[in-house]
């Protein structure tokens, strides 16, 4: 079973009801001691009355004499006895009527002892030595027996209801047990590396569990410090490396443009130039979101209908798309303004747009619908490419995480969707990955309030 | 706009890109100046648009063949020869 609730029920319910069970055997072994007993004790009882009624010289008394004063004692009896009476020699005394002339079989040795008569059922049997004779008193078992019937039925209903009662208390205890283990879980999952600001709610009580969420704590604040470490470092080191990288880009194009430099040379100076683009672009990318992490960036919105700014950006959506053989079509719906920069929102989309247009299949159509309503404007970038598991959407827009197969068409550096993100917050919006209709593609929603 | 008499209809994009390299005759022009003056934004090495745009540009005026009009400077940018 792969639920800790589930196990601990199942425990819980196991022990609860088995140690009932063990109670009941023990119950059972004792009342039925306890009901043998009292039957040892009618069956004396009884005898005593016998030698009673026989009077101290019942040995010369006669066998009518003795036969006529047991009958008048065991008729007043209210309970039913068997008696055997019988000398040395087995000559009987007396014998009761109900044994219809049957003996109660003897065990050698034993005084008292259960015997089994044919016709009668199970006896509970006495032994008396009133010398000379020998007086077996007996009773039957009988009604032990429906007692103890009961009792295995009475038994076996309150185990079933133990199982039930038990399960459900266990249950219970086993959710209440696990809500701050769920707690935790539901934080940890949430806390990523663009939120690490988050902590697990911890108890005043300290307990185990309050002890791993203060644990987890610590963990979550060492790895926050270390984070910021990094993207100090990173802020610095990118804003250290524009300076000379700007100096060598211009030493490489004045080489270019010299007349003294030959073919070969020029052919190496264009790959470096090249590069030194994409190291440019791969560091402007890592201030921006630096700034942006440092809440340093300003949004210059503008207050606008979307459709002027959409209409342009599809004129070079459909150029880009066309180049890559792909088609782009785009809707708006809805009046009214909207504020956002423009520059930025373009950015967003073109990454968008980029992004389709590398998982796109041949061929493969991506659509833009917009619309404006109630507050808000809703823009969604659909393609028709393979798509992105409900974990990777989760993901995609963490920084330098890229998904599928890097090819010679995508040398995005992974922090495309970062700075999406960050855009879109700036412009107090999300921004979040859908799987595209009819299970294929992947939809990216952008919305952003009016 | 006109080549060797004929007609050539352009979209703004493409009439704007063109107007930048006509102001500037001769010149190499790189990306980042032509991005910015056309889109106001750097440019972008992920989606190469201006290079879309410069071969849409180039298949409609680049008529006789073993004449371009335009140098591409690797690396930098663009030449109107």
């Amino acid at each position: 079973v792969k639920s800790i609730s589930a196990r601990l029920t199942i425990w819980y319910a196991l022990t609860a009801t088995a140690t009932l069970a063990v109670l009941f055997v023990v119950g059972y072994y004792m009342l039925q001691n306890h009901m043998v007993k009292q039957l040892d004790q009618l069956n004396e009882t009884q005898y005593k009355q016998l030698r009673t009624a026989l009077g101290p010289n019942y040995a010369s008394l006669t066998p009518e004499v003795i036969n006529d004063r047991i009958r008048d004692t065991t008729e007043s009896a209210s309970t039913l006895f068997y008696i055997d009476m019988h000398g040395p020699m087995t000559n009987r005394f007396f014998k009761s009527s109900n044994l219809h002339g049957q003996s109660i079989p003897d065990i050698p040795g034993e005084h008292v002892f259960n015997a089994d008569v044919p016709g009668i059922g199970l006896l509970r049997v006495r032994e008396f030595i009133l010398p000379p004779f020998e007086v077996i008193v007996a009773t039957p078992l009988a009604p032990v027996a429906d007692v103890m019937i009961g009792y295995v039925k009475v038994s076996a209903a309150l185990i079933v209801v133990m199982l039930l009662v038990s399960i459900a208390l266990g249950f219970g205890l086993s959710q209440m047990v696990l809500r701050p283990v769920r707690t935790i879980r539901d934080t940890a999952n949430r806390i990523r590396s663009d939120n690490l600001k988050e902590r697990i709610p911890v108890d005043a009580v300290k307990d185990e569990i309050s002890e791993l969420g203060r644990l987890l704590n610590q963990m979550f604040d060492r790895l926050e410090t270390a984070f910021d470490q990094i993207r100090r470092f990173t802020a610095d080191a990118s804003h250290e490396l524009k300076t000379p990288l700007s100096l060598v880009r211009l030493h490489a194009e004045r080489l270019l443009m010299s007349s003294a430099t030959d073919p070969l040379q020029k052919e190496s100076l264009h790959v470096q130039l090249e590069e030194l683009a994409r190291v440019n672009q791969i560091i402007d990318e890592l201030l921006f979101l630096s700034r942006a992490d440092a809440q340093a960036i300003a949004i210059d919105a503008k207050p606008q209908g979307p459709a002027g700014f959409l209409h342009t950006f599809a004129q070079d959506a459909s150029a880009l798309a066309d180049y890559h053989g792909r088609h782009f079509t785009y809707t708006h719906e809805g009046e009214g303004e909207v504020a956002f920069e423009e520059k930025r929102m373009r950015q967003v989309l073109l990454n968008l747009l980029a992004n389709a247009l590398n998982a796109s299949p041949p061929e493969g159509r991506i659509t833009l619908h917009s619309t404006l309503t109630g507050g808000m404007w809703r823009i969604a970038v659909e393609d028709e490419g393979p798509g992105l598991n409900p974990e990777q959407r989760r993901q995609l827009f963490e920084r330098f995480v890229r998904f599928g197969v890097p090819s010679a068409s995508d040398k995005g550096s992974g922090l495309g969707l970062a700075i999406c993100r960050s855009i879109v917050q700036l412009h107090k919006g999300r921004i979040f990955a859908l799987g595209g209709e009819n299970g294929r593609g992947l939809r990216m929603v952008i919305e952003i309030p009016a | 706009v006109q080549v060797n008499g004929e007609a050539i209809d352009l979209t703004s994009r493409e009439y704007a890109l063109l107007e930048i390299f006509m102001q500037n005759p001769g010149r190499i022009l790189t990306r980042t100046l032509i991005s910015e003056k056309i889109w106001a934004s750097h440019y972008d090495v992920d989606t190469n648009l201006l290079d879309v745009y410069m071969s849409r540009l180039r298949s409609k005026l680049e008529t006789t063949p073993g004449k371009p009009l335009f140098k591409t400077v690797r690396g930098v940018g663009y030449q109107l020869l």
